[in-house]
């Protein structure tokens, strides 16, 4: 039976979402800062009516609905899931004053993009807008990868009891530490050092390409939130191609390598436990599936003679493939590309690395190598068992930060969401194919914006239907959140609309 | 006050190594992964 909805319901979610919000508006202040260091006037102007647009909002709301209540597992569903859908209207107010947009829908749609770490964008003529909104575009899916309730669970939001299930519903669900704000800040310390070496190494490349001592930092800063957060932004249109640079590829490949581990086992690692990163179950899964899947693109690029030489294939191939298991969307290759030179093989293979994505609890999507590995080796396991003879007590076991054992409830649960996963994945292709797009692009491009990688072959542009754009915005929503928390908000408004029927009839 | 400031010191530096070593760890996995890519390139254009 689904409970009732009271007021007291609405105060802890508007408060909550208003604390969030809050952490929205001060995060602006970064992109503001930006333009005002490049005298960019009209843009500062921007991100201040914006700030304060967004910090109104977050106050109004958080101080109409103050409460003193915990928050409990639906309410922390429903906040995680609707902070989402509020950051991302207003996080497009200044991308839509900048004029870069055709539609305040475009606007929502990059923000959400950026959000969730997908990549793909809408923004019109990206190699001539301000520093700030770059800024602010990479700004955006850095947080996105901690996650915006994190970031608000470290600075607003206290150690109550109910925090932590906000961050599950986030799809952080891995308890590194029983303080909830320890946990914050522990992901914000390692994204931190990273964020420190990877601005470092990137801008000392782009300077040896040259680009001018202080843009070329910027532009160290910008690829490293890119990769480290697996977004796939860039400063310009043409993406990583823009650089022409071996060094910066393969450095950028590091960082989204290791963005996209659980951060979980960056704390083991971190912690001494370093032997952690060969035994657990994400690597493992991880490295099969790379390797396996990189094996077929080399199969397609020989098969089309795309690339000269191994070193060729390895730089475009081994970047594509990587960039999309890892759910970056990173590109050294134009996006049509993917249609013209690798083909249905190249394109199949790529499509699937997307789907399954990183690990669990890290900044990437798809549906995860945990969930691939425990899905397989509980495949093996009841193999094993038909083999065994019918009094033999075969138990499957996966490593992840311990041995754990495979249950039957373990299973299920990592097979729902690997099935919700495709079936956003086939939804968003029927789309696209209604529209005319051919099976291939629209199940790549499909998959790209459910899994959040955001490579694109081409589908994805301002002039494409508005009903696709918003299927790739739910994909994209869904798909970083892991579902759960979207499906109770939706029960939660269905539950709310219900109650206040009853309570005009009981009237 | 002496002791509290050098273990203090003491546990900042070994936490400073952690760090450093679970770093070059992670960072020493992905450019092994990067190496097979290589590998794995190379030999397709060696067999085909």
């Amino acid at each position: 039976m689904v409970r009732r909805v009271w007021r007291e319901d609405f105060r802890i979610i508007g408060y909550y979402t208003g604390l969030v919000t809050i952490g929205v508006g001060l995060l602006m202040l970064v992109p503001m800062m930006t333009s005002l260091v490049f005298r960019e006037w009209a843009s500062a102007l921007d991100f201040a009516i914006s700030v304060a647009l967004t910090l109104l909002v977050g106050y109004v709301l958080a101080l109409a609905s103050r409460t003193r209540s915990t928050p409990g597992l639906t309410h922390a569903m429903v906040i995680a899931a609707g902070s989402w859908l509020v950051a991302m209207a207003l996080s497009g107010v200044p991308y839509m004053l900048s004029g870069h947009m055709k539609s305040f829908l475009d606007a929502c749609f990059d923000t959400m993009s950026g959000f969730t770490t997908t990549g793909m964008f809408l923004l019109q003529d990206l190699d001539h807008i301000a520093e700030g909104l770059n800024m602010w575009r990479h700004l955006l899916t850095y947080v996105g990868g901690q996650g915006i309730v994190v970031l608000a669970l470290t600075f607003l939001i206290g150690s109550t009891g109910g925090a932590f299930k906000i961050m599950v519903g986030e799809g952080k669900e891995e308890k590194l530490e029983p303080n909830v704000r320890h946990i914050a800040v522990l992901i914000w310390r390692i994204s931190l050092i990273y964020l420190g070496v990877g601005t470092v190494v990137l801008g000392l490349i782009a300077m040896a390409n040259g680009i001018k001592p202080y843009l070329a930092f910027f532009h160290g800063a910008y690829i490293f939130m890119s990769a480290w957060s697996t977004g796939g932004f860039a400063p310009y249109s043409q993406n990583m191609l823009y650089y022409h640079s071996s060094a910066m590829d393969i450095a950028s490949m590091v960082f989204f390598i290791l963005g996209s581990f659980n951060f979980a086992l960056h704390y083991a690692v971190w912690s001494g436990n370093r032997r952690e990163i060969l035994r657990n179950v994400e690597i493992v899964s991880f490295t099969i599936t790379v390797l396996t899947t990189f094996s077929l693109v080399c199969l397609a690029l020989m098969q089309r003679g795309v690339y000269p030489n191994a070193v060729a294939l390895f730089r475009r191939g081994f970047f594509q493939l990587v960039s999309g298991h890892t759910t970056t969307g990173q590109s050294n290759i134009y996006a049509r590309t993917f249609v013209r030179e690798w083909g249905p093989l190249g394109m199949l293979a790529t499509t699937i690395a997307m789907a399954i994505g990183a690990s669990a609890a890290s900044t990437g999507g798809g549906f995860k190598g945990l969930r691939m590995g425990i899905i397989v080796k509980g495949i093996a396991t009841d193999i094993r068992k038909l083999l065994s003879p019918e009094r033999a007590v075969v138990t499957g076991h996966y490593h992840h930060l311990r041995d754990n054992v495979i249950s039957d409830g373990v299973v299920k649960s990592a097979a729902v969401i690997v099935v919700l996963y495709v079936l956003i994945y086939v939804v968003g292709a029927v789309v696209g194919m209604a529209y005319g797009y051919p099976m291939a692009d629209a199940l790549f491009e499909s998959v790209s914006a459910g899994s959040n990688t955001g490579l694109s072959c081409g589908v994805t542009q301002a002039g494409m239907p508005t009903l696709l754009k918003i299927v790739y915005m739910l994909e994209m929503w869904m798909g970083r959140l892991e579902f759960l928390s979207v499906f109770t908000l939706f029960g939660f408004i269905a539950t709310s609309v219900r109650s206040v029927r009853l309570r005009k009839v009981a009237a | 006050m002496t002791v509290m400031r050098e273990r203090t010191r003491t546990r900042r530096s070994t936490s400073l190594r952690r760090d450093l070593l679970g770093m070059l760890t992670e960072v020493a996995f992905t450019g092994a992964l990067i190496g097979v890519g290589l590998l794995i390139s190379w030999l397709f254009f060696v067999g085909r």
